[in-house]
């Protein structure tokens, strides 16, 4: 009997293990983590049948589930069944080697359709990041995710993280004139128009408990004159994440617009400035500064702005106002001279967005750049004119004058 | 030599009209002594004085000014009704184009033309675009106060020769040739034009003879003496310069017409324009010789004040979302330009900080109030701007320079959900600080957006006395609480109880008088200068300062002002029930004092050299 059971007990392993091996060959060889990719809840039986039908009669193959979500969360996503489609491509992972990339960049699409902004944002920067991973990808792709995560962070106010963003897309030279005139000076457009403000209350309801969101928030209602409002929810959001700086910041700017009283309190309890200081905290320290008669506060907080950014109206504004008081009448001057010529620049500036293929304009902006030592932006709004008249002498005399001008005042931050 | 004889007897004949209407008007009794405050709704002045500046009368307390502000919980007007005779509506040709050209719409200006003691009002009107079309339907009008105890106007366009057809925008008023009587200078987007009062009721177009025509698109204009030969000077602003024939059109397809209006940054600028009275009946463009050469500037708004104390009348330009211009009057030039001194001016507005706001921005700016808001004794300025921006008020550091005080003020945050156009600063309730009006309306109709409104409420903000303001505007009366699409403004007694009234230019809608209602416990003493020798005979850029009252009590009579528009040639200072004066000190353009005690409320005529004379305005 133990003779007889010995030879059937190792068959039936030999079975068990063979079927084993085999099963492990199939998967890794047809779909290496086809186990991982399971139909959603949200999609119905029903629904996943008919798209693997559909799958299989357009590319006349059988499909695993990661074809079929694939398939369907693209179908979703074409008839603007976000919600859908996004949990056909949540489903996918990054890893998977035929549709992980492609699902972050359509998940991240379909999620800013719905209006979740931060989760969009996370999906678009994990696709920009596997860029590396698989080069072959049709490039106007890539751009397109970029112009998605600069529109989100263009709503959100995230000037700092939008500044890094354009930098790549600016090194790239993949620009075009609205990203570089937002690159050269972020902070010269309005912020504030009911756009934006709209753009960003559907994110806020999407996700209200969001920090960044509801800073934006804040800072939109600022813009606004709802003073009250804004006041209430950065004071929520500074309860909440005392540290944060950006939250910390709007208050303080939403309460001097108010004329709030207790502002100055709020003010001596920030933390001395940092080098990681968010731009709009500067420009309050130094605002701040300035109305305390503290010239030389003002001075360092302003210069550490325009060293993140040197087109802040704000700030070269601010530093004339704080030589004033210095008594600098030199430094006073410059600061005051560089404001201005910002300001003429603003001008111009509405133009280029509205005619992006108006060469005077781009040349009357770099001639003011020239004319303001603002060689760096100077030159990147020639690119912009390069662009529409290559061959055109005004563009190459432009170009000239500012590589003649010096050379050595481009900033490292802008591409030659 | 006939022309000349002519000249001579049209002279003599208004010296005459002048004297006569004096001699009704005026019963001099010297020195005076009021024992009475009026209150301010009293209709009737008593006997006339002369309170002269020889007068060595002590310097005892006859009138009463606070320093601090009064209890008005709010102000009170009341739109003059119809059937009053005040009938213009503007036609500014707003049919779905929405070109560049219907932005900006008209002003008003209120003054007493046949100087019989009321303001009279005149609108400058549209008409079709383009203008070649030359169509006759609409016409600039005159509107003459006729009533002695009231307020009752009837149209005198006509009779009194001012009929004109064109695109015109603003106006402001001046005696140009030093005969008593206000002309009237008309801007517009094409051909500004110069009216001659001949003072017997009727003007007469002057703009070619006089070498004051300007060709582009004006917008508002100040006279001033720039010089300070005592005649009058012009300065134009200027703003863009976009054809109307065929106009610049700009898509937006979510909109029901398919357009919007195009952002005046898509058209180049225009130069400002300044003009010197040659005395001789003609004027010369030193514009440039008198280095008025801002940049890119896109002038609306314009007002001629002294802002650093040197007694000479500095230019404020706010320009429309490029860098306003101060242009600081430093005196005459050595050379001369024909037969005429030529001012020199540098453009310090960067220095002085106001060419950008306190964010260091180049605002939308529309319009220009002034007034010593704060009584320091300096004049501060307040700029109206667009939509989402905040109006900028820039309080005067002394004549060293400003500083953006909006949100020091609160009068930043109301108005960032509104486009101003016209402001005044006045003294609504009579508790001696400056309140304020703003004008508002869109530049265009979006209200298809859902976010952006066309029509909006006006403000009416008060001056508590402590550097801060709150917008009384929905408690103001019924006009307030209705919307418009508001832009030139002015201000001036129309209905001479005392106290200040309010024309708004309005587009759309009819553009009305409002009459001032306020109940206050305080008076008012109202002057019209009358300057002589080296001062303009209309007594802009004269100074009045209420001596021995702390915060001081200072007015200046400036050239320009608001957005397109000319307020009454008069000073108003409102007096409230407690604190004291001791006396008005006048300042004229060519340095003369006038110092004048005992004064108490009423309406008076400051002759340079002579003090004031008091008169009975309802007479």
């Amino acid at each position: 009997m133990a003779k007889l059971q010995r030879p059937a007990f190792l068959c039936i392993a030999g079975i068990l293990i063979a079927t084993l091996v085999a099963g492990l060959i199939r998967l890794s060889w047809i779909s290496p983590l086809g186990s991982s990719v399971r139909r959603p809840a949200e999609i119905s039986v029903e629904e996943y049948a008919r798209g693997k039908e559909a799958f299989e009669a357009r590319y006349a193959r059988s499909a695993d589930e990661a074809d079929v979500l694939s398939w369907l969360g693209e179908s979703f996503l074409s008839r603007d069944r976000f919600q859908k489609a996004v949990a056909c491509f949540e489903a996918i992972p990054t890893t998977h080697p035929t549709y992980g990339r492609m699902a972050r960049y359509l998940e991240g699409q379909s999620l800013l359709n719905l209006h979740r902004a931060p989760e969009a944002e996370q999906q678009l920067v994990e696709f920009i990041a596997l860029e590396v991973a698989t080069p072959q990808l049709d490039p106007k792709i890539l751009i397109d995710a970029r112009q998605r995560l600069r529109h989100i962070l263009e709503v959100e106010l995230r000037f700092e993280d939008l500044h890094r963003l354009l930098q790549e897309i600016v090194n790239r030279g993949e620009d075009e004139s609205h990203e570089a005139i937002v690159f050269c000076f972020p902070t010269l457009l309005r912020w504030n128009g009911p756009d934006a403000v709209k753009w960003l209350e559907q994110f806020y309801h999407a996700d209200a408990g969001n920090l960044q969101l509801n800073v934006a928030l804040g800072r939109y209602r600022t813009g606004q004159g709802r003073l009250d409002e804004a006041i209430q929810i950065l004071n929520e959001a500074v309860r909440k994440h005392p540290e944060d700086k950006a939250a910390k910041a709007a208050l303080i700017e939403a309460m001097r617009q108010a004329d709030d009283p207790s502002m100055p309190r709020l003010v001596d309890q920030l933390s001395p400035q940092a080098s990681d200081d968010p731009l709009l905290l500067l420009q309050v320290r130094g605002t701040f500064a300035i109305q305390q008669n503290r010239p030389e506060v003002a001075v360092t907080a302003f210069r550490q702005l325009i060293e993140q950014n040197q087109t802040s109206a704000e700030a070269w504004h601010g530093l004339g106002q704080a030589y004033r008081l210095l008594g600098d009448d030199t430094q006073r001057k410059q600061a005051q001279t560089m404001a201005t010529a910002l300001g003429r620049i603003q001008n111009y500036l509405g133009k280029a967005m509205q005619e992006p293929t108006n060469l005077d304009t781009f040349l009357k902006i770099s001639e003011i750049c020239l004319e303001a030592d603002l060689i760096s932006e100077g030159m990147l709004m020639t690119r912009c004119a390069r662009r529409i008249a290559p061959a055109d002498q005004r563009v190459l005399t432009a170009i000239q004058q500012l590589q003649t001008r010096s050379p050595k005042k481009q900033s490292p931050l802008i591409p030659r | 030599m006939a022309d000349i004889a002519t000249s001579r007897l049209s002279r003599a004949i208004r010296q005459l009209y002048r004297f006569c209407w004096i001699m009704c008007l005026v019963m001099v009794t010297a020195c005076q002594r009021q024992s009475s405050v009026e209150t301010k709704n009293k209709k009737a002045v008593p006997t006339a004085s002369i309170i002269s500046n020889d007068s060595k009368s002590p310097l005892d307390t006859t009138t009463a000014l606070s320093t601090d502000s009064g209890t008005s919980a709010s102000f009170q007007f009341h739109e003059l009704p119809t059937g009053q005779g005040l009938d213009f509506t503007r036609f500014d040709d707003v049919r779905g184009l929405n070109r560049i050209q219907e932005g900006p719409g008209g002003g008003v200006a209120l003054f007493d033309y046949d100087l019989d003691g009321r303001l009279d009002v005149y609108f400058p009107q549209g008409c079709h675009l383009p203008r070649r079309e030359k169509t006759q339907e609409f016409s600039n009008a005159m509107f003459r106060n006729v009533d002695v105890s009231g307020v009752q106007f009837q149209n005198v366009t006509g009779p009194a020769g001012l009929q004109s057809f064109g695109y015109h925008t603003g106006a402001t008023v001046g005696d140009i040739d030093e005969d008593g009587f206000p002309d009237l200078y008309v801007t517009a987007y094409g051909r500004s034009s110069l009216w001659k009062n001949n003072g017997d009721g009727t003007f007469q177009e002057v703009g070619e003879s006089t070498r004051t025509v300007v060709d582009t698109w004006s917008t508002s204009a100040s006279f001033i003496d720039l010089n300070g030969d005592g005649l009058l000077d012009l300065f134009v602003a200027g703003y863009v310069d976009a054809t109307d024939d065929p106009p610049k059109i700009c898509r937006e397809p979510a909109s029901p017409t398919g357009t919007k209006q195009c952002s005046p940054t898509l058209f180049p600028a225009v130069d400002d324009i300044c003009l010197i009275n040659n005395g001789s009946g003609a004027f010369t463009d030193i514009t440039r010789d008198a280095g008025i050469t801002g940049r890119d500037g896109k002038g609306l708004g314009v007002v001629a004040c002294d802002v650093n104390g040197d007694r000479r009348p500095d230019l404020f330009v706010a320009n429309d979302g490029t860098p306003c211009f101060l242009y600081v009057n430093m005196g005459n030039q050595d050379h001369l330009s024909g037969d005429s001194k030529v001012p020199k001016f540098e453009e310090r507005a960067a220095e002085f900080g106001v060419a950008l706001n306190g964010d260091g921005h180049a605002t939308a700016a529309m319009g220009v109030a002034h007034g010593d808001e704060n009584r320091d004794g300096w004049i501060d300025l307040f700029v109206t701007n667009f939509y989402l921006e905040t109006n900028t008020l820039f309080r005067n550091l002394g004549g060293s320079g400003f500083t953006d005080a909006s949100f020091a003020s609160r009068l930043g945050p109301p108005s960032r959900s509104t486009l101003a156009f016209g402001a005044e600063f006045l003294d609504i309730d009579h508790d001696g600080w400056l309140d304020l009006f703003v004008a508002t309306g869109h530049i265009e109709d979006r209200s298809w957006t859902g976010l952006e409104p066309y029509k909006m409420r006006p403000h009416l903000f008060r001056n508590d006395g402590h550097g801060h303001y709150r917008d009384l505007a929905s408690d103001s009366g019924p006009y307030f609480r209705s919307q418009w699409v508001g832009r030139g403004t002015a201000i001036g007694d129309v209905d001479r109880d005392g106290d200040l009234d309010l024309v708004v230019a309005h587009q759309i809608d009819p553009s009305k008088l409002l009459l001032n209602d306020t109940p206050s416990p305080g008076t008012s003493i109202i002057i019209k200068p009358v300057g002589r020798s080296l001062s303009p005979r209309s007594g802009i850029g004269v100074r009045v300062v209420a001596t021995g009252i702390v915060p001081v009590l200072m007015q200046e009579m400036v050239g320009g002002g608001s957005f397109q528009s000319a307020s009454a040639l008069e000073l108003h200072l409102g007096l409230s029930p407690r604190g004291s004066f001791e006396m008005l000190e006048l300042t004229w353009p060519d340095g003369h004092v006038d110092r004048c005690p005992n004064v108490t409320a009423g309406y008076y005529v400051a002759r340079e050299g002579r003090g004031l004379i008091r008169i009975d305005v309802h007479r």
